[in-house]
């Protein structure tokens, strides 16, 4: 049975997202009149510049996701989880809008519009998105290590030593991770640089296609994004084994609280709050200020625009999460239990395949008369969804299985528990806050995801994130800026429901458990 | 964790995607698939007042201003083998013309467009124009530059200007077309120098034509290149801005003038809607009713316009082939992409 499972899971994650890419791929390669082009000076300079800005980006919010996450895990108490809710804002808006917020910021300041408009610029706000995420690897990481090391060290140590010497070494796969996520996310993200009018290696892939509509050759390009990212991945993945990426903690351990004095332990938060500021609060106040210069109708218009789409996009969104969960899950059972390590890289790949193309390859695979059913109903925003973001679900998972202690299984097993009850009373209850991390960030990915689902939804369908960038054409500035508000307000309130929903479900089960 | 939880969602969610699939599977005689490139704040209401009329039902797919209005194009292509469109609604003749050279489009020949005058259809029948825009000056009335205003499109190479004029990147939109009318009128030598001395004085390349708008209107730069359902709206946002056509004097060059165009696609699932709903957007009343939303310019004589819309009997139009042009178009991609990348 388990086998069959796993099988059929492998079979239909390869219909969804690796055959119609690698359909493409090759198609393109086979379609391609010559590499001479591709191999170009100016192409090879452009995919320089684009490994450097990515590297740049990717050092500065590991560095900053670094900084912040000692700060919360190490300084803050039950507040941490607030102050990181905060600080994930700007996740919540696409990069483009908030290259947008961004520019009109400098804008208004008077100042610093040169800086924007320059490879700095684009640097700036990709890190400024990137960071919380770094933040968020990190801290997941720092979470689930012990104090006893941390402790015992601080008894003939300074505490400065104790982080340089045991904690960083420790977070050592995060940091890595972190790094490996922001470059691979940046180096194919093409609306920024796109607005701040920078050339970079994404943007001629988008004017091989846009403007010339020569597929074969921005597929080809997108060819060298797939394989510097794997080139990453591999290099990561020799020097590590196993890397979190992205992880929940399921027991109650915490870190050692460092001995700091009034004066410090305010500074500490002083950059807390002051990241909250300078990352979340400024392009949502830009965006505040923008949306209500146009007056209280203008969000009445807003809601307006939206209130057909919301519905349709949390019905995705969650159904969408609901397979990510599930694909995520069964992938982490073949990684963890089975020790599947093919799987890892199968998810590695096509999360580092660029949207457009993977929007491309769907659109090339599914368009023919007797898939039309997948091709012009939902099913494609879900199989986009999918092909999209189980890397993220299933490492969430997997990471969560890693931490369950082996003499519970153990047990069970030598009382002749079935593997089912196995399954239900002792492994998903013990994993059950990784899975809802899992749906929960599977749930807002979705809710926000643009780049693949703008290329294949069906003719009539509305989704909040797409209407808003149709509408924004030729829209006031005030209507958008007030429609992302709308969005950010829809994606707070589901997650806060979310999370309602499940201390709802947490105390029913433990009533139902406990009498 | 009880099992019921992780089932009875599930089950939901395969019922839901079975019945959505079985919808998708039953074709609908009353329904019309349209792909337009207009911006949706625009199109969408028209497409509704077909919908309440017709009792069709309209399904539609938008553009959006990050993909630079070419994702449905794009999407056109990409779904040559297998087409899902019925209708394509561009804003202007060259994805129209891209099209028909990829053999995705089919002849009609509308009723409603006997009163459109013939350069601005194809001459096979592939698309139709109707209410146009036009390229225009936008520029910012509370600048000083503001009291010398320039007349043609050349004066905008003036050292005077420098550093003060916007173009949208001419690889996109209703730019690259400007630019091909350009080619076409001037030659390809004259029109390379006047683009390399526009370099020279420091032309600013915006990301799109609203990115002009939004330069222009934040005083940000003084003047720019754009459209003028984009200098129509943002005058009636009341930014300071003002707008102007130019080579209007007699032995000038005219004024780009960029007609809408509907074409219909080559296997289109639902043939039939789809000519009525080409009818509706030729009709008299289709052209009233986005001269009045965002200052169209009717092509049919005689339909009614707000008094701030301007006439195409008062403009003087860059005298062009559309057809050729759009052409030309797709041949001077590669000088426009060097230029843009020139320091």
């Amino acid at each position: 049975m388990k086998r069959f499972i796993y099988f059929l899971t492998t079979l239909l994650f390869l219909f969804i997202a690796v055959v119609p890419t690698l359909f493409t791929l090759f198609s393109s390669v086979i379609q391609l009149r010559g590499w001479g082009g591709i191999f170009s000076i100016t192409n090879l300079t452009l995919l320089g510049k684009s490994i450097a800005m990515s590297s740049v980006t990717a050092f500065l919010s590991t560095l900053i996701g670094l900084l912040l996450a000692l700060i919360l895990e190490r300084t803050f108490g039950e507040r941490k989880n607030w102050i990181k809710l905060l600080l994930i804002a700007p996740f919540f808006f696409s990069p483009y809008i908030l290259g947008v917020a961004w520019s009109d910021f400098f804008h208004m300041l008077g100042t610093g519009e040169k800086f924007i408009y320059s490879p700095w610029g684009v640097i700036f706000v990709w890190t400024m998105i990137f960071a919380p995420l770094s933040m968020l690897v990190i801290s997941s990481q720092l979470a689930n290590i012990g104090p006893n090391m941390e402790e015992s060290a601080l008894l003939c140590a300074p505490y400065r030593s104790v982080i340089m010497k045991i904690t960083i070494p420790l977070l050592r796969p995060a940091i890595l991770s972190s790094f490996v996520l922001v470059f691979i996310m940046t180096i194919s993200e093409f609306s920024v640089p796109a607005f701040l009018s920078v050339r970079v290696f994404s943007t001629e892939i988008f004017t091989q296609f846009s403007a010339f509509h020569n597929f074969s050759e921005a597929v080809a390009q997108g060819w060298i994004i797939i394989s510097v990212a794997i080139t990453l991945l591999f290099l990561e993945r020799s020097y590590l084994t196993d890397a979190p990426f992205i992880s929940v903690k399921t027991d109650a351990s915490t870190g050692a609280r460092p001995i700091i004095s009034r004066p410090i332990s305010k500074i500490f938060h002083g950059i807390a709050y002051g990241s909250i500021f300078w990352m979340s609060a400024i392009p949502v106040l830009v965006l505040v200020f923008q949306a209500f210069k146009g007056g209280l109708g203008t969000i009445d218009q807003a809601i307006y625009v939206l209130a057909p789409t919301v519905i349709n996009s949390l019905f995705y969104a969650a159904i969408g999460a609901l397979f990510l969960v599930l694909f995520g899950l069964i992938f982490a059972f073949m990684s963890e239990e089975d020790h599947l390590r093919w799987v890892n890289l199968v998810l590695l790949v096509t999360f580092s395949i660029p949207s457009m193309i993977f929007g491309m390859s769907l659109i090339y695979f599914f368009n023919r008369p007797f898939l039309t059913p997948i091709y012009s109903s939902a099913i494609i925003i879900i199989f986009a969804y999918i092909g999209r973001f189980t890397f993220i679900t299933g490492r969430l998972i997997a990471n969560s299985l890693k931490q369950l202690p082996a003499p519970l299984k153990e047990a069970a097993i030598m009382v002749g528990a079935p593997p089912w009850t196995i399954l239900f009373r002792i492994i998903i209850p013990h994993i059950a806050p990784g899975v809802f991390a899992a749906f929960l960030i599977a749930f807002i990915l979705n809710l926000g995801e643009l780049g693949t689902t703008i290329m294949v939804y069906p003719p009539g369908t509305s989704l909040m994130p797409i209407k808003v960038y149709t509408i924004m054409a030729n829209a006031p500035q005030s209507t958008t800026s007030a429609m992302t508000l709308v969005v950010l307000v829809v994606i707070l309130s589901s997650t806060g429901l979310l999370f309602l929903m499940r201390s709802i479900l947490t105390r029913y089960s433990e009533e139902r458990c406990c009498g | 964790m009880n099992k019921k939880f992780i089932f009875l969602p599930l089950v939901a969610l395969l019922v839901i995607l079975i019945h959505s699939f079985i919808t998708s599977c039953t074709k609908t005689p009353k329904e019309v698939v349209v792909y337009t490139t207009i911006d949706q704040i625009f199109s969408e209401p028209i497409l509704r007042d077909f919908e309440r009329e017709s009792g069709i039902k309209v399904k539609a797919v938008y553009d959006t201003e990050e993909t630079k209005s070419t994702g449905v194009l794009n999407r056109l292509i990409a779904e040559a083998k297998n087409p899902q469109c019925d209708v394509f609604w561009s804003g202007d003749p060259i994805r129209a013309v891209v099209l028909k050279q990829r053999g995705l489009t089919q002849p009609y020949v509308s009723e409603e467009a006997k009163d459109i005058p013939k350069w601005y259809k194809d001459p096979e029948h592939h698309w139709t124009g109707f209410s146009a825009r036009a390229r225009v000056l936008i520029y910012n009335t509370s600048l000083p530059e503001a009291s010398t205003l320039p007349k043609s499109i050349f004066d905008l190479s003036n050292p005077d200007l420098k550093y003060n004029v916007a173009i949208a990147n001419p690889l996109f939109g209703t730019t690259t077309f400007h630019m091909a009318a350009l080619f076409y009128v001037l030659g390809e030598d004259r029109a390379v120098d006047f683009l390399n001395r526009l370099k020279e004085n420091g032309i600013l390349i915006a990301s799109s034509n609203g990115d002009v708008k939004k330069k222009v209107a934040q005083g940000e730069i003084f003047c720019g290149l754009t459209d003028t359902d984009d200098a129509f709206t943002a005058k009636k946002q009341g930014a300071p801005v003002d707008y102007l056509f130019l080579d209007q004097d007699k032995g000038q060059i005219g004024t780009l003038i960029i007609p809408n165009v509907v074409t219909l696609i080559k296997g289109a699932p639902h043939p039939e809607n789809g000519k009525r709903l080409i009818d509706y957007l030729l009709s008299r009343e289709t052209e009233a009713k986005l001269a009045k939303s965002c200052a169209q310019m009717p092509l049919h004589k005689g339909v009614p316009t707000p008094e701030d819309v301007p006439s195409l009997d008062d403009i003087r139009p860059m005298k062009i082939d559309y057809d050729k042009t759009a052409r030309l178009m797709v041949e001077i991609q590669g000088v426009l992409k060097r230029w843009v990348e020139s320091e």
